[in-house]
């Protein structure tokens, strides 16, 4: 059921990161995020429309990853 | 009811496609031979420093772990973690002698002003560590889930013409992180963790990808080079 309203969803509505009528369970895993959370997500969407890089959020993909860009020793 | 680690998953797959782009330009890079050493040394702070703040969460969460169910688990995954995160040698060691064989400067990088963003994401997570709780370094070694690739690692291999000695870390982390990963979501989902905590590693997974996407980026896209390459 889609989730509408909530500051998260109007907040990254607004910079463009999610459509309004967001699908579940990812409407409720948005809802649930910390301000810092979205704050740390909008500043990452900034910097990569800056580059033209940005392709939207994962959407729950856990498990299903594709091949990683990830070049980077953790 | 999801666990903690699924719960943890699903936030940072939100992000997981912006902290792959910066590493796709670099493999669409005509450039990509030049941008790699580069690339690769401004992740290298944090594959630097983790050993370090691992270090420091194992201190803090001994001093709490008489009164503190999860700071006493973080104690023992950390005592057994921290050795496999040394490879027998010194921290980083291994990471500083790919980045020697791809032409950079590594007593210049390890000695020199650390680059601000850098500095900021490190000091930001000692200080989670030390004044929030030490399972923040959760969330740093959550990314251990964004292992490198191995097939695609070898593209950029072969897309640059680097010497392969420069890719050993990144080509062994392709196996080992993925086992470290697993690890990591088991003892998530052992430790009591309050929900205060789980957002404590749920920011400073997000925290850090953000800051290493802006790192690559000012690589990638915006020609900053790291002034310690020599000619390759």
């Amino acid at each position: 059921m889609p989730t509408n309203g909530g500051s998260n969803l109007d907040k990254l509505t607004q910079h463009g990161l999610i459509r309004q009528d967001l699908p579940e369970p990812f409407a409720r895993l948005v809802d649930g995020l910390t301000r810092h959370e979205v704050e740390t997500l909008v500043a990452m969407k900034k910097r990569l429309d800056a580059a033209g890089a940005w392709h939207g959020l994962g959407e729950g993909t856990t498990g299903e990853l594709p091949p990683w860009t990830t070049f980077m020793v953790f | 009811m999801p666990t903690a680690s699924a719960r943890l998953r699903r936030k940072l797959d939100l992000a997981a496609p912006a902290f792959a782009a910066p590493g796709q330009l670099l493999l669409d890079d005509p450039d990509a031979r030049e941008l790699t050493p580069c690339f690769l040394a401004a992740g290298s702070y944090v594959t630097l420093t983790m050993v370090p703040l691992m270090e420091a969460a194992l201190r803090r969460a001994q001093e709490l772990a008489a009164e503190d169910a999860v700071a006493a688990g973080l104690v023992v995954y950390l005592e057994r973690h921290i050795p496999e995160e040394l490879h027998g040698g010194a921290p980083g060691r291994a990471a500083l002698d790919d980045l020697e064989a791809l032409g950079i400067d590594t007593v210049a990088l390890r000695t020199g002003p650390p680059p601000p963003k850098m500095a900021a994401l490190v000091g930001t997570l000692a200080f989670w560590i030390w004044h929030r709780h030490p399972v923040a370094i959760l969330g740093l070694l959550a990314l251990e889930g964004f292992h490198p690739h191995g097939p695609t690692v070898e593209r950029l291999v072969e897309q640059t013409g680097l010497p392969r000695d420069g890719f050993r870390q990144l080509l062994l982390h392709a196996k080992l992180d993925a086992h470290h990963a697993e690890e990591l979501h088991r003892v998530l989902d052992t430790l009591p963790l309050e929900r205060e905590q789980e957002q404590l590693i749920a920011l400073a997974a997000l925290q850090t990808m953000s800051s290493l996407i802006d790192a690559w980026l000012d690589v990638v896209t915006d020609g900053s080079r790291v002034p310690t390459v020599s000619a390759t």
